[in-house]
C-alpha cells in the first residue's frame, strides 16, 4: 500500500495526527491528481453516511412501563425459560453497567441511552416471547399434552442428543393411520434450552380456513433446517378439538446424518393392525422399504430395508413404539435371520469407534463450549484456537463415520405382536 | 448503539436477542473488565461475537448494508451522482473484513483504534483494511464519481 494512499484515506477520516495531517494537504495543494482522489473518498463517505438507513430505537419509557405491566409467570413457567431470567438479569445488568462503569473508567455517557433502552426492549421482548408461548402450551389452550400424543413431561421428550447448546432438536408424533385418523403428522420441536416447547404443526383435511400449511421438511430431508416466522395456527387436532393460537418464531434444526425424530401414535395402539400401521409409518418415514410382511399366530413379521444413514434412528423409533409387543432384529450379511438372533446393536456401534451420535454429541459440546469462549475470547485467541482444532478433528470423523453408515444397507425384521390390553 | 451495531450485521429481527445477549455477557464478563478500553468498544467486541455466533448458528451470511432504495435521495451535492443501488453492490462486493472496516469507521463512527479493539486486531490492520475498502469502492463507483 501506497504509504501517501493510506494516508489520504486516514486524512479523509480524520485519523492524522495534525502534523502528518499539514504536510498532507499541502501535498493534495500541489497535486491535482491527489486531490481528485480525497475529493472521490470525501464523497464516498459522505453518501454511505447519509445513505445508511436509520435504524430506530424507542420507547424507553414504555419499555419500563411494560415490564411493571406485564402478566407475572409462575414459578414453573419461569424455571422453564431461562430467557425471562435473563431478560431481567439484562435489564438489572444495563442499569448496573450505566450506574458502575463510568465510574471506573471514561465511559461516554452517550452510548448509554439506546442501549439500556435496547435492553430493556429485549427484556420486554422476551417476556412476550414466554407469554406467546404460554398462550399455545397445550394446558394454556385447554388441550392436554396426552391429547396431543405429547409426553406430559417436556423434559422426557427431548432426545439425549439434543442438548447441543443452542441447536434443537424435534419430537414429531405421528398420528395413527387409518379411516379413524385424518393422517396428518404434528411436529412438536422442543427446543433445548432456551425457548418452550410449543404445538407448531396443525393443519390437515379438517383444518379451518386460513391455516398455515407447511411441510414437514424435518421428516423427508434430516438434514434440512426450517424456519418459522411469527404466525397463527389453526386446525383440529385429534381428540382435541380445533386449535387456533400463536406460534413462536423458531427453527427446527435436525441433526444431521441422522434421522432427528421419534415418533408415536396420538393415542395408544389398540390393535396389531394399529402397530402395523406405525411400523410402516416409521419405515417409510425413515426411507426404508418394507420388502415381505408374513402373519401366523397372532403376529406379524416385516423385511424392512434400511438405508444406514437413517437406520439407527428408524431402529430407536421401531423398538419405542413396539416396547413389549414385538422386537426389532438384525440380520446378517447372508440374509438370514437364524444367525443373527441376538437384539439389534446399539446405534452405529462398530468396534471402538464411537456411534454418529456420540460424535455429534462431542461435537455439540465442543460447539457450545467454544460459544463460552467467544464470551471471553476473541477468534484468534488460543483457547479458541484449540478448540476449534477439535472440532475439525470431530467434524472430519463424523463426516466419515457418516459416509461409512451411509453407504451401507442394513436390513432387518420387524415382529408386532398384538399389544397387551 | 448496540442494538444499531447488531441490526447493521444481522439485521433489526435478530438484533433485539443479540442485544440482550450482549448485556447479559457483559454482566457475566464485568469483573473481567479493567477498564483498560472504553466501556463502549469493550460491550461492541462482545456484540460482535454475538453477531458472529448468530451468524454461524443460522448459516447465514453477514448483511452487507441495506438501503431504502423507495427513499427520496438526499439533496447535498455530494450523494446526488450516486446511484445506492450501485453502492450497495459495490459494497456487497468488499470483502466482509473490509466491509466490516469500512461500515465500522464510516457509519458507526469509530475510530481505527476503537474497530481495533472492537475486532482484536491492530489498529494498523483497520486502516489498511478501511484504505483499501475505500479505494476498491472508488473503483467501483468511478464512473459515477
Amino acid at each position: 500500500m501506497s504509504d501517501l494512499q493510506s494516508q489520504l484515506t486516514a486524512y479523509v477520516d480524520g485519523e492524522l495526527p495534525e502534523d502528518v495531517a499539514r504536510e498532507v494537504v499541502a501535498k493534495i495543494e500541489a497535486d491535482p491528481e491527489i486531490a481528485r482522489t480525497v475529493a472521490d473518498l470525501k464523497q464516498i463517505r459522505s453518501v454511505i453516511q447519509s445513505e445508511t438507513p436509520h435504524i430506530p430505537v424507542s420507547g424507553f419509557n414504555e419499555t419500563l412501563a411494560a415490564i411493571r405491566a406485564g402478566t407475572p409467570l409462575t414459578e414453573e413457567a419461569r424455571q422453564n425459560r431461562p430467557f425471562i431470567k435473563y431478560g431481567q438479569f439484562a435489564l438489572v445488568g444495563v442499569i448496573a453497567l450505566v450506574l458502575i462503569v463510568p465510574a471506573v473508567t471514561n465511559f461516554n455517557p452517550g452510548m448509554t441511552a439506546p442501549a439500556t433502552e435496547m435492553a430493556s426492549k429485549s427484556a420486554v421482548a422476551s417476556q412476550e416471547k414466554a407469554m406467546v408461548a404460554d398462550a399455545v402450551a397445550p394446558a394454556a389452550s385447554g388441550i392436554s399434552a396426552n391429547e396431543l400424543g405429547m409426553k406430559s413431561d417436556p423434559s422426557a421428550s427431548r432426545r439425549p442428543d439434543a442438548a447441543t447448546g443452542g441447536t434443537t432438536a424435534t419430537e414429531s408424533v405421528l398420528a395413527k393411520e387409518g379411516p379413524a385418523s385424518d393422517g396428518l403428522i404434528y411436529l412438536k420441536p422442543t427446543l433445548g434450552p432456551v425457548l418452550p416447547p410449543e404445538v407448531v404443526k396443525g393443519p390437515g383435511p379438517s383444518r379451518a380456513p386460513g391455516s398455515v400449511e407447511r411441510p414437514l421438511m424435518a421428516l423427508k430431508d434430516p438434514s434440512t433446517t426450517m424456519e418459522m416466522p411469527p404466525t397463527r395456527v389453526a386446525g383440529r387436532l385429534p381428540g382435541a378439538g380445533p386449535f387456533n393460537g400463536p406460534v413462536v418464531p423458531m427453527v427446527v434444526e435436525p441433526l444431521p446424518g441422522t434421522a432427528s425424530f421419534e415418533m408415536r401414535s396420538p393415542s395408544d395402539p389398540t390393535s396389531i393392525s394399529d402397530m402395523e400401521a406405525q411400523v410402516r409409518a416409521v419405515v417409510s418415514a425413515g426411507k426404508g422399504t418394507i420388502g415381505s410382511v408374513s402373519r401366523a399366530n397372532g403376529e406379524s413379521k416385516f423385511t424392512v430395508s434400511l438405508d444406514g444413514s437413517t437406520a439407527d434412528a428408524v431402529i430407536l423409533s421401531l423398538r419405542k413404539i413396539l416396547g413389549n409387543s414385538g422386537s426389532v432384529l438384525s440380520l446378517s450379511s447372508f440374509g438370514s435371520e437364524r444367525t443373527a438372533s441376538k437384539s439389534v446393536a446399539p446405534p452405529g456401534a462398530v468396534g471402538d469407534e464411537p456411534s454418529p451420535e456420540d460424535l455429534q454429541k462431542q461435537l455439540a459440546d465442543k460447539r457450545a463450549k467454544r460459544e463460552e469462549l467467544l464470551r471471553d475470547f476473541y477468534e484468534d485467541a488460543k483457547p479458541v484456537k484449540e478448540i476449534d482444532t477439535e472440532i475439525a478433528d470431530l467434524e472430519k470423523r463424523l463426516k466419515e463415520r457418516t459416509k461409512v453408515a451411509a453407504g451401507k444397507k442394513q436390513t432387518i425384521v420387524v415382529t408386532v405382536k398384538a399389544p397387551k390390553q | 448503539m448496540v442494538y444499531k451495531f447488531c441490526a447493521r450485521r444481522i439485521g433489526t429481527e435478530r438484533a433485539a436477542d443479540a442485544a440482550q445477549e450482549t448485556f447479559v455477557t457483559a454482566i457475566r464478563a464485568i469483573s473481567n473488565f479493567r477498564g483498560e478500553s472504553e466501556a463502549k468498544t469493550w460491550l461492541l467486541g462482545i456484540a460482535n461475537n454475538e453477531c458472529r455466533r448468530v451468524i454461524r448458528r443460522d448459516q447465514s451470511a453477514s448483511l452487507a448494508i441495506e438501503f431504502d432504495l423507495d427513499l427520496v435521495p438526499q439533496s447535498s451535492e455530494e450523494t446526488r451522482w450516486i446511484d445506492r443501488e450501485v453502492l450497495r453492490d459495490a459494497l456487497a462486493e468488499l470483502s466482509e473484513d473490509h466491509r466490516d472496516a469500512v461500515i465500522m469507521k464510516e457509519v458507526d463512527g469509530l475510530t481505527y483504534e476503537e474497530i481495533g479493539l472492537v475486532l482484536g486486531i491492530p489498529s494498523g490492520t483497520i486502516k489498511s483494511r478501511v484504505h483499501h475498502g475505500m479505494l476498491q469502492l472508488r473503483s467501483r463507483l468511478r464512473g459515477q464519481l
